[in-house]
């Protein structure tokens, strides 16, 4: 039978975990802060958003290589690296480009903030002036007001689903047009109105108003 | 009919079905769905007619069978006689028939009008062997859909079929790996896994399962006929015309996997809805291969039980990544999963699963039939046996062809293909569909492997090949594949989702002259840190098309930032005028579809550029090549 435990090193942290823990719990375990969006404790590991990306080296390997923290499975002999320049990098453009998507989303922004996004047409950096400058062309359409604060994390669906055990909401369209919906935009007839979705909403994206028939 | 109950009575079967059909003059008519379009339906019904107008339906043996791969050359017939080379017609119509039965039937003579005239030297070629097209190729997949209906499982036996199966059944499952070891087959989806490996780990997986007595434990045998990449059908014609090569291929997997372990096992055939004549012979060959106890419960007396379903795609290009394939056959949304862990240990509801492309398992069935020797003669030392390819584009001969790996590119476009439509030249070639990426000409010496396209920025691919000239626009191609990627991306992950999205963006700006320098050197970037990021094999190849075309064509690119598209395809950078050498025909002014055109009759007439789309008619209508493009 397999070891129970595995042991790795976060930033040269030595750290024991149970086996089939994921980087992300490894680094929780030995009090690393790696940021993420998408994750929540109490929910299968998702994957989607990419913000916690970290260096892992496997043993016997040179090289490291990026991966995503919340799903990727820990090894024995493992090397994570939580903040190198290509890891920061790496979360800047994912922020970045959700920040774009979402420019009202508190999350995003905060994180945001941290890892000094901002997307304004005369940033320096040739890209964030690009986002900039669609942003405000979006801006001027929709209003401040208008853009969503949906940056489609999809804790709401993932909780309805796993932990209310219901699919009141999903994930429509493909791509860019992907949004978060009830069923043909009606009211969701298995929607028990528990408001799980709107409270795990760290964006504050979802509001709950009482249907009238 | 009998059930087959033991190794030996496939042999058996194969002398029945044989002596049945012997002495038959045999007259196939190519039909995959590329043939049925050019109205092979048609040629079959009126020879059919011709032949029991003359009362030789009992002497003869007419097929419609699936695609021989020459699509420039549809309808084709072929007719073949013991001990003689098989004659090929090509462009042949229904009212051609009564001729060719008279001629080559009755007779054994040949109908020269509908011959394969050799454009070189112009010499008649009237057989199928002799035509370059086909003598330049090593079709070991390809070749029995020449004479199959795919509806008749004796068609195939009588070919040789399941012979592969009784050997493999005769093997233990750790030989039957072992030799697919031997052979060096490696994956024909794209990325090219060795296939043994990916085995190894399944049976690993399922052996684990079986020694810890876990309950209910399954195996699950899949085969990834979610073919989508534009302009390609190398899985669709096989399923097409040749559905038993598949599922031979399969249950040999079952056996590989899970053979004489204590476990369920099932096998999925995942093929877009969109393919309705292979589900149609799919779902046939399944029929007939349950009817003679090729599928079912202990299978040719080894103990062996399994069984096949087809699973139908409702078109969604990201599941025919691996894992979204899974998601869609549970029932779900078609979304990745995270690797690890992969399939192979966890993969359908969570049991062992092998998944294979379409041309991966047909290939299994001729490496257990013929040897792992046999299939590695061809090949070079990292990419053995041969590889079906879509040939499509601005080529002479389009179609399907099979090669040995490592041909170079230059051979496939210049002999095969016969160089470039209009005499022009092949600036480019594009493998790989959507993931994949452009080769420039400076290119067309290496060899077609894994490891040769994979450093030169593109992949193998499925087997999409696409061959550009100086009248495709780089940019607007690289355009186009991101636009296919904006929409396929299933927005799951935010790079895929967004950034391929800002890419095209950028691309359209760029097509649309208003490019800017900076735009080269960031689309660049970001290309690299989408493939970097991405969730799932979608997003890792997204950028591609835009990564190679940059690194070999980059001068088109600046040329686009400077107000020109060098191919004159993006209608922004681009001007009709007419030349002084108009006659006034008034030929343009009448095709104009917008009314841009004005003169008088006799004198010279002009585009008002202001009301002029750009679409060429009025150049391909001018007699004078009096109106240029600029």
């Amino acid at each position: 039978m397999a070891d129970p435990t595995i042991q790795l090193t976060v930033d040269g942290q030595t750290v024991r975990v149970p086996a089939g823990s994921t980087v992300l719990e490894a680094a929780k375990a030995c009090g690393r802060t790696i940021p993420t969006l998408c994750y929540h404790q109490r929910l299968d590991p998702y994957g989607a958003c990419r913000v916690c990306q970290v260096e892992l080296t496997s043993p016997g390997k040179s090289k490291g290589m990026l991966v995503a923290a919340c799903t990727y499975p820990a090894s024995e002999g493992d090397s994570v690296r939580t903040d190198t320049d290509e890891v920061r990098e790496a979360r800047r453009f994912i922020l970045q480009l959700l920040l774009a998507r979402a420019p009202n989303a508190k999350a995003v922004q905060a994180l945001a903030r941290e890892y000094d996004v901002t997307l304004t047409e005369d940033s320096p950096e040739p890209f964030q002036a690009y986002l900039g400058a669609t942003l405000k062309k979006r801006m001027a359409e929709a209003g401040p007001e208008g853009l969503t604060q949906c940056m489609l994390c999809g804790l709401c669906t993932r909780v309805c689903r796993e932990v209310v055990g219901r699919d009141a909401i999903s994930v429509v369209a493909r791509g860019p047009n992907r949004r978060v919906r009830t069923p043909f935009k009606a009211i969701s007839p298995s929607c028990i109105g528990c408001g799980a979705c709107a409270f795990v909403c760290p964006n504050a994206a979802i509001t709950i108003t009482r249907a009238t028939e | 009919m009998n059930t087959l109950t033991d190794r030996e009575s496939i042999a058996l079967h194969r002398e029945r079905v044989v002596a049945r059909e012997a002495g038959k003059i045999r007259i196939f008519v190519a039909g995959g769905t590329c043939g049925c379009a050019a109205g092979a339906g048609g040629v079959k019904d009126a020879l059919y007619q011709e032949l029991e107008r003359r009362g030789l339906l009992a002497k003869t043996s007419l097929k419609i069978t699936g695609c021989h791969g020459f699509c420039t050359m549809e309808p084709m017939v072929l007719i073949a006689r013991d001990g003689c080379l098989r004659i090929m017609y090509r462009h042949v119509r229904a009212e051609d028939a009564a001729e060719i039965v008279e001629q080559s039937v009755c007779d054994t003579r040949i109908v020269e009008r509908l011959v394969y005239t050799d454009p070189e030297s112009g010499e008649k070629i009237s057989e199928q062997e002799r035509v370059p097209f086909f003598r330049l190729q090593t079709r070991r997949i390809l070749d029995w859909n020449d004479h199959i209906d795919p509806l008749e499982i004796d068609d195939y036996i009588a070919l040789g079929g399941y012979v592969a199966l009784a050997n493999a059944l005769g093997m233990p499952s750790g030989s039957v790996i072992e030799t697919l070891s031997r052979a060096g087959l490696r994956g024909r989806g794209g990325a090219g896994f060795p296939t043994a490996v990916k085995w190894t780990l399944a049976r690993g997986a399922v052996e684990q399962n079986a020694k810890a007595g876990v309950e209910s434990a399954a195996c699950y045998i899949v085969c990834n006929a979610d073919e989508g990449d534009p302009g390609a059908y190398m899985d669709r014609s096989i399923l097409e015309g040749n559905p038993h090569s598949v599922l031979e291929g399969m249950v040999i997997g079952a056996h590989a996997v899970a053979g004489g372990l204590a476990c369920v096992q099932k096998g999925y055939v995942y093929v877009r809805a969109e393919y309705p004549m292979a589900i149609r012979h799919l779902s046939r060959a399944l029929t007939q291969a349950r009817e003679l106890g090729l599928l079912g419960e202990n299978i040719l007396g080894s103990g062996l039980s399994f069984d096949i379903e087809i699973v139908k795609g409702a078109g969604a290009f990201v599941c025919g990544e691996e894992t979204a394939l899974l998601e869609s056959i549970e029932d779900r949304i078609g979304e990745p999963r995270p690797k690890p862990p992969f399939p192979v240990i966890s993969g359908l509801w969570n049991w062992p699963t092998v998944l294979n492309n379409v041309k991966t398992w047909a290939s299994c069935r001729y490496i257990l039939d013929k040897g792992a020797e046999e299939f590695a003669a061809v090949g070079t030392d990292g990419s053995k046996g041969t590889m079906v390819f879509a040939l499509v584009g601005k080529v002479r001969n389009s179609g399907l062809i099979e090669v040995p790996l490592g041909i170079t590119l230059r051979d496939i476009v210049e002999k095969i293909g016969h160089g470039v439509c209009d005499g022009g030249h092949a600036k480019a070639v594009q493998t790989g569909g959507p993931s994949g990426g452009c080769l420039p000409a400076s290119k067309f010496d290496m060899p077609v492997d894994y490891s040769s396209l994979a450093e030169a920025g593109t992949i193998m691919g499925s087997g999409g090949m696409i061959i550009m000239d100086e009248q495709t626009c780089m940019v607007d191609t690289a355009r186009y594949f991101l636009n296919f990627a904006v929409n396929e991306s299933c927005g799951k992950c935010t790079p895929c989702r967004e950034g391929v999205r800002h890419m095209h963006d950028i691309l359209v700006e760029i097509t649309a002259g208003r490019g800017r320098p900076e735009h080269l050197d960031m689309l660049d970037r970001m290309g690299r840190m989408i493939i970097k990021l991405s969730f799932c094999g979608l997003g890792k190849t997204a950028p591609n098309p835009v990564i190679s075309t940059l690194r070999y064509f980059r001068e088109e690119y600046e040329a686009h930032l400077a107000g020109k598209c060098p191919a004159k395809v993006c209608t922004a950078l681009i001007q009709y005028t007419i030349l002084e050498t108009c006659k006034g025909c008034g030929v343009c002014l009448r095709k104009c579809p917008v009314g841009a055109i004005s003169g008088s009759p006799r004198e010279l007439h002009r585009i008002d550029p202001e009301q002029c789309t750009k679409c060429g008619i009025c150049r391909k209508a001018c007699k004078f090549a009096a109106i240029e493009v600029n």
